[in-house]
Parts: C-alpha cells; sequence; structure tokens
C-alpha cells in the first residue's frame, strides 16, 4: 500500500533545439528521470517522444509503505525525509494502525535519510501507544543521520532500534 | 586572513522549505571543509532551529521569514538563524500544539550536537546561535537530551 500523497516537484528546464534532434540529456536530468521511474511515475516526454532538457530539481519528501511481517508485526516503510512538514504522515499512519489493533510495529528507516526531532518526537508518541497496549515498537536504520539522532537523544535506550525490517535479527 | 562575509538564506516560515534550508546548510558546511558527519549535524542543528521557529509561527497569521547566517568562527562555523518575530518565550502566551516537552526537544538535540545554543529575545524578532567545529566530537556526548516523560533527576 502505498500512500498516494506523497509530494515530488521536478523542474524541467526546457532548451530550445531547432534542429528538431533534441537536447542531450545531462547526466543530472539522466538521473532524476530515472528516479522518476523508479518511483512509478511517467517519465515527462515532449510530443515528440525526446528528452529535452535538464531536471534541475528533485525533491521527493517522504513516501511510506506498510506490509505484514512473518509473525504478525506491522512494517511501516519510510523512505525520504522526516521532518516538521512530514512526521505528521508517519503519526497519522501508525496511529490507524494501531487503532486497527496492530500493536506490534516496526517502523522500518533503513531509506530515511533525514530525520529531525519532530521525527523523534512521534516515535516516542507511538511507542507510548503501543505500550498502552502490551504492545512494542522495533525501529530499524542503519548507520547514519537517523542512527545520531537516536543515539544522541538517548532515544535509542528507550526504542528497540536494529538494522534489519524483521523483529527478530539481531542487531 | 580572510574576511567572509555570512552566507546567508531567507525563507518563509513555512515548513515546506525546511528540504531547503538543509540543502544550503549541507552545501555550506561542504564548502567550508566539515567532515561528513558534521555536515550531517550542521543540516540537522540549522533544520531543527528553523523547525521549532516555523513551528511556533503556526498559529499565526501571515508567515514570516526566516533568515540563516553562516559564517566562519574560528575552528567551526557560527549559525544564526533570525525570526522576524518574537519566538516561543516562557513568558509568552503559547501556541498549545504539542506538549512543552516535545517543543524544546528540537533546543535539546541541538544543544547535545552543538553544545551551545543561544536565544535572543527581542519585541520584534527571536534569533538563535549556535557552534559547531569543523570535525565531530571525538568523545562520547554525555549531555542526554531530556525526552518526552522522562522525570527530572537530580545530578548524581
Amino acid at each position: 500500500m502505498w500512500t498516494s500523497d506523497a509530494v515530488l516537484v521536478v523542474t524541467v528546464r526546457t532548451t530550445c533545439n531547432n534542429s528538431g534532434l533534441g537536447g542531450k540529456l545531462s547526466d543530472t536530468a539522466a538521473d532524476g528521470l530515472d528516479l522518476i521511474e523508479k518511483l512509478g511515475y511517467r517519465r515527462p516526454l515532449t510530443p515528440s517522444g525526446v528528452y529535452r532538457g535538464e531536471v534541475i530539481r528533485i525533491a521527493v519528501l517522504l513516501e511510506l509503505s506498510v506490509g505484514d511481517s512473518l509473525d504478525g508485526w506491522k512494517v511501516v516503510e519510510a523512505v525520504g525525509e522526516i521532518d516538521l512538514s512530514t512526521a505528521h504522515r508517519v503519526e497519522t499512519l501508525c496511529v490507524d494502525l494501531i487503532d486497527e489493533g496492530n500493536h506490534l510495529l516496526v517502523v522500518d528507516l533503513r531509506r530515511v535519510v533525514f530525520m529531525d526531532s519532530t521525527g523523534l518526537a512521534v516515535l516516542l508518541r507511538v511507542l507510548k501507544l503501543v505500550k498502552e497496549h502490551d504492545g512494542d515498537l522495533v525501529v530499524t536504520c542503519v548507520k547514519g543521520p537517523v542512527r545520531r539522532v537516536l543515539a544522541v537523544s538517548g532515544a535509542d535506550r528507550r526504542i528497540t532500534v536494529r538494522q534489519e525490517a524483521h523483529p527478530d535479527d539481531q542487531v | 586572513m580572510v574576511k567572509h562575509e555570512p552566507l546567508k538564506l531567507e525563507v518563509p516560515a513555512d515548513a515546506r522549505y525546511l528540504p531547503t534550508v538543509r540543502l544550503f546548510a549541507g552545501a555550506v558546511g561542504q564548502q567550508f571543509g566539515m567532515s561528513e558527519d558534521r555536515v550531517e549535524d550542521l543540516k540537522l542543528a540549522t533544520s531543527d532551529t528553523c523547525a521549532w521557529l516555523m513551528r511556533w509561527r503556526s498559529g499565526q497569521d501571515s508567515p514570516p521569514n526566516v533568515v540563516i547566517s553562516v559564517s566562519p568562527d574560528g575552528d567551526g562555523l557560527q549559525v544564526v538563524v533570525e525570526s522576524d518575530r518574537p519566538g516561543p518565550a516562557e513568558t509568552k502566551p503559547r501556541v498549545p500544539v504539542e506538549d512543552d516537552d516535545e517543543v524544546h526537544l528540537g533546543l535539546d538535540l541541538i544543544e547535545a550536537l552543538t553544545g551551545e545554543i543561544r536565544i535572543t529575545e527581542e519585541e520584534s524578532a527571536t534569533t538563535v546561535t549556535f557552534s559547531l567545529s569543523l570535525e565531530a566530537q571525538t568523545r562520547p556526548l554525555t549531555s542526554e537530551v531530556p525526552l518526552p516523560g522522562d522525570k527530572h533527576q537530580p545530578d548524581g
């Protein structure tokens, strides 16, 4: 299940090419277009089917998906950045899952490249909620900015942090 | 010694601009030779400072701007974040957005990363200042951030 309100900002600077041969795509533009396709969006095409121009900015803020693990844990995977503008979506999704009776949650942050204190506060609130239902929360992340936030704040002593999405895997 | 003028970015006090703030902070950190880990600290501290000011704005009309200035400071960088309206001082009425502990979690986190954070309140503006060394701290951080729900424990 993919949430539908993820933000994708793409700015394309069109170059004029009177020869009709199409502009040569820069590496940046090619990477950007590849990313668009990987995320399931359709590549922007000119009427002739020739890409012209340069993708100068792409911002994928946050994608969320929900899956099941074998032993009944719900796995919320986040991809992107969690900050003041996106953290509420993580919280809403987790609270909805808890309300549906899912009290064993894994929040998979291995593909999150940034998380601030707003995201940290959400994790702590979700932990509190699942504990109220005798459940548990496991956060998965690798070494990097997210792991550092959890470590510096001391939250990793309160929340179980692992490197793999399956809650039974060892750190 | 070459004197550097502060590098500045001005954005609306809107959380949608936080990724732009992080791009700016990351680029400036790299420009001045910060280590990779320290660049991440700079992005986090700068973004969280802006978020703290922006969150306070959420209950007010027309969003003001936030100005981020970064300049060399000894063996590190000094970051000044200014907002052209009063900030969430203890003495002022708060916008009841969240639990107080959570409102201050960001500032506590910045303090843990930088060692010191200075907040200047004036009638028409709030300024937050902190500095980061170019290299990441090698000693383990001993100051743990008081998390929401923590009870105050006396030292010792």
